[in-house]
């Protein structure tokens, strides 16, 4: 009986050994980080997140060149200054591409990059537009903030210029301002902008003074288009310090 | 050892009964002589029709069956349209079910019929009628697809894998090849077709409205959708030849017409116009104007619409997913409408609010097709009386005193109330439920926040309205639960194939094509409006020349300005379908063939409307509810009041990854 219940054992340890493959394919231990920059060289402004313009990767060397495997493609965010980094991807060929961004729609080639160890790749677009400061934010006397801005449009071969949108000042109380975080209380409605105000100044103001004393806004403009997307183009963040003694009405 | 002999023997014993012929069929695959005989191919058929993609009471986000068949139905793409809002999903709701193993089942089915039937014609009495069938279901399902993706992989035979898998792959047919696919597949339907057929079931004209609303699309896509066309190795994947929109609208019309030759006709059994369009889905087993419908039955096949959709105290679960928007409000007449804006402005022209008498007071005199499509305050459903407040006005004010509106109504303002509000209005974030109410000096207690809403802390509507149509009032509160809703879904109605003929008819008027089978266009678009809304009870146009092609009212600019569409003549009939046909899973797919979408939903905060109870004067009614004079506050949501953005990628869904995976040549769709 004891026998029996022994050679059960053994043949259960065998069995459950049988399953064992070695895995010998790599973990994800590479890493790609990288920068966009715009046509002049300068980093893209853009939301952090997936919210605003994202890299499409599309692994290549799995497939080996069969077409009949198809490619699904992983996305990466992108940080707020325009960086990017992730290093848990698998190394291998990538096809990647900037994509959905308020910039001219990237080549659909995009751009091939061969990911082992740390890989850097940096990505030029042409975004449509180039906002700048003219006036800098500030708190006025009735505790309004106020800026003023300009803009530039970018031009790219073979391809229409799409129309001006709209305007509009992003504020909030964390560095992370943008579209898709900021006070929509102190700025309600955007500034409808059209094509001829290129290169002219358009001033911004609050349409309320700010709620809270001694603490920092963080304060950007950014210009939208009509294309698919309606992104915003943004200017860099400015902060704007509200004192404790300043006077709310 | 004598034990062991026996063991032995028993076990040996173990080998006998296997001994029998194995050779029998499996009990679970039918076989074709069980199907096609009469009873057979009904079972059948029965089945196919159970399985239609129907937008209905279970269509869903995502679940087991990609988008249909799930109970919880809480989410529903009118929350994207500003038709609703939904105090548990405040964002926008894309549909990107990934629809498509589903229907590819579906047309598996249907081919095997199309394939096998005509083999039984002179044997089987009316196999040409299936046949047809067969071909209706085909077309309905691709039509899901189409809408969905754009050109699909066309497969009119059932395939069967011979030798390498890559026999089975198939690419995808250009939009177009795949619309006329469909339109054929109707025609069929429409020839070979009985003229009747037992409720649920396609017949003639159930085919023949079915082609009115793909003609529609296919033409919608053809003139408004250039944009977005994606061609990939010379195939049009998504979008249609401009020059062939005509053609498309005019098949359209057709369709339509034919319909009217049948004995459908618009419902109108109650003379009280705004009950008569409750029961236009109260009634829809026996209304003659619906066309095609699924049915459902308390034993065997439910859904979960009124515990969902209720407001919460009618139901004993869920609850409150109803919410219509002020923006979809202000479509309809006899409101205080701004005709220079086309905003519910309930206020003088100093900006003080207007007075009203009754809880319902801002809706009395409102187009009854608004009253039957919304649950009104201070009426009483399924033994509830709706009480809706958002606060009280303390006694010392008059309600002669002119108020000056508490924040601006300007489409994206969310402030909170402050001011003279903080001063003069009580409300409160308690539990409506335990709240403590304001006593008058007569001692009068008046709860500060009505019971059904808006929601301030407990859950309740975000815009202060409830919708009505398609909830059961058969049904007692204690009945409303999960799993316990059997009223029937009407896919298809007779108002909404009349639409489809107005806007054709007008979208041929406008482009050269005047006079169509010896029928005036703009004068047919006209009359088919009016139709309409004479059964809403909505102001009728005044001659067809109100159909014109003068510039539309853009958002703020004036009545209808929240509905994009080219022209003003369009306008009218995109609001009347706004009007009609909402929470009908209609709209979203309108908005996507116009390809309005991404700029009328860009940026969009939903608003609401905020009843306040003048505390003098006031009453309280035999149902406990506060009565007296209000004033209404139109404004951004105070809750849930997220900005929306439509993003273009979804004029046309990604093809899912699994599917790609497994068919080399299928191609994903642009921005994906």
């Amino acid at each position: 009986m004891k026998n029996i219940s022994l050679i059960y054992l053994l043949l259960l340890t065998l069995l459950s050994f049988s399953s064992c493959e070695l895995d010998n394919y790599d973990g994800p231990n590479a890493a790609l980080s990288g920068q966009i920059l715009d046509h002049n060289g300068n980093r893209v402004q853009t939301l952090q997140g997936g919210a605003d313009m994202r890299l499409k990767l599309e692994e290549l060397s799995w497939a080996k060149g069969d077409t009949t495997v198809a490619i699904i493609p992983t996305y990466l965010n992108v940080k707020q200054d325009g960086t990017y980094m992730n290093d848990k991807l698998f190394a291998g060929e990538y096809r990647i591409t900037p994509i959905e961004g308020a910039f001219y729609p990237y080549d659909e080639e995009g751009e091939l990059v061969t990911i082992k160890g740390r890989a850097t790749m940096d990505f030029i677009v042409t975004p449509y537009l180039n906002v700048e400061w003219v006036t800098e934010p500030y708190l006025d006397e009735n505790a309004y903030i106020r800026a003023a801005i300009r803009f530039t449009r970018n031009a790219k071969d073979d391809v229409a210029m799409p129309d001006l949108n709209n305007c509009q000042l992003f504020i909030a109380r964390t560095k992370y301002c943008g579209s898709n975080n900021y006070d929509n209380q102190l700025v309600a409605a955007p500034w409808t902008i059209t094509n001829t105000q290129e290169g002219t100044t358009i001033e911004l103001i609050t349409s309320r003074a700010v709620k809270y004393v001694g603490t920092t806004y963080y304060v950007r403009a950014g210009v939208s288009c009509k294309d698919a997307y309606k992104k915003y183009n943004y200017t860099d963040i400015k902060t704007v310090h509200v004192a404790h003694d300043v006077v709310l009405p | 050892m004598k034990n062991t002999f026996y063991l032995i023997g028993l076990v040996l014993l173990w080998f006998c009964p296997a001994c029998q012929d194995m050779d029998i069929m499996p009990p679970n695959i039918v076989t074709d002589e069980a199907i096609y005989n009469e009873g057979g191919i009904e079972a059948y058929m029965a089945g196919l029709y159970s399985k239609l993609p129907m937008e209905d009471f279970n269509r869903t986000k995502g679940g087991n069956y990609d988008g249909f068949f799930s109970w919880n139905s809480g989410v529903w793409d009118q929350v994207s349209t500003g038709e609703t809002g939904n105090r548990s999903n405040t964002g926008i709701y894309h549909v990107t079910d990934g629809y498509w193993k589903e229907g590819y089942q579906i047309i598996r089915n249907a081919n095997h019929l199309i394939k096998n039937l005509p083999a039984y014609v002179d044997q089987m009495e009316k196999a040409d009628e299936w046949i047809a069938e067969a071909k209706f279901i085909r077309a309905y399902t691709y039509f899901h697809l189409v809408k969905c993706y754009g050109g699909v992989p066309i497969i009119e035979e059932p395939q069967t894998l011979e030798g390498d898998e890559s026999s089975l792959w198939v690419a995808r047919s250009s939009h177009q090849e795949c619309f006329d696919f469909i339109l054929r597949d109707l025609d069929d339907a429409i020839t070979s077709m009985p003229t009747k057929s037992v409720k649920g079931r396609a017949n003639k004209y159930v085919a023949a409205a079915f082609k009115s609303r793909v003609a529609l699309f296919a033409g919608s896509y053809a003139r408004y959708g250039q944009t977005y066309n994606y061609v990939v190795n010379d195939v049009l994947l998504c979008g249609l030849p401009a020059e062939s929109a005509n053609g498309y609208f005019q098949q359209a019309w057709d369709a339509a017409k034919l319909v009217g030759e049948g004995e459908y006709e618009l419902y109108q059994g109650n003379s009280d116009k705004a009950e008569n369009f409750a029961e236009v889905f109260e009634k829809a087993d026996v209304s003659k104007e619906s066309i095609f419908i699924r049915q459902y039955d308390f034993l065997n096949y439910v859904h979960s619409f009124d515990a969902i959709y209720c407001p919460p105290r009618m139901t004993t679960t869920y609850g409150d997913r109803y919410n219509p928007t002020a923006d979809w409000v202000e479509l309809f007449d006899g409101l205080p409408i701004d005709p220079a804006t086309g905003k519910l402005t309930p206020t003088d022209a100093s900006g003080n609010y207007l007075v009203f008498d009754g809880a319902d007071g801002l809706f009395r005199n409102a187009e009854p097709r608004l009253k039957g499509s919304i649950l009104l305050p201070g009426h009483t459903y399924k033994g509830v009386e709706l009480d809706i407040r958002r606060g009280i006005i303390k006694e010392n004010i008059d309600p002669s005193t002119p108020i000056q509106k508490f924040v601006k109504d300007d489409y994206f303002s969310t402030s909170a109330y402050g001011g003279w509000f903080n001063a003069n209005v009580v409300s409160t974030t308690e539990n409506v439920n335990t709240q403590t109410p304001y006593v008058t000096s007569s001692g009068l207690k008046l709860n500060k926040i009505g019971m059904d809403g808006p929601k301030l802390s407990t859950n309740n509507t975000i815009t202060g309205l409830h919708g009505r149509k398609w909830l059961s009032m058969s049904l007692s509160v204690a009945e409303t639960k999960l799993h316990s809703s059997f009223q029937t879904w009407i896919d298809i109605r007779y108002a909404e194939v009349l639409l489809n003929r107005a806007e054709a008819a007008l979208e041929l008027a406008q482009n050269g094509v005047n006079t169509y089978q010896g029928v005036d266009m703009q004068t047919d678009a006209f009359e088919m409006m009016n139709m309409v809304r004479s059964r809403a009870g909505a102001t009728l146009l005044s001659s067809p020349a109100d159909l014109s092609t003068v510039e539309a009212n853009i958002r703020g600019g004036g009545p209808g300005g929240f509905v994009q569409a080219p022209n003003r003549g369009l306008q009218l009939i995109r609001v009347e379908r706004y009007k009609e046909l909402a929470f009908e899973h209609k709209i979203y797919w309108d908005l996507i063939r116009w390809f309005t979408f991404d700029t009328q939903i860009n940026s969009y905060r939903r608003r609401m409307i905020n009843p306040f109870l003048f505390a003098k004067g006031a009453t309280v009614n035999p149902a406990g509810n506060p009565d007296g004079q209000y004033i209404y506050d139109v404004r951004v949501s105070e809750k849930g009041n997220n900005s929306l953005t439509f993003q273009t990628k979804y004029y046309y869904q990604a093809i899912p990854g699994a599917e790609l995976k497994v068919n080399p040549l299928l191609v994903q769709n642009n921005q994906h």
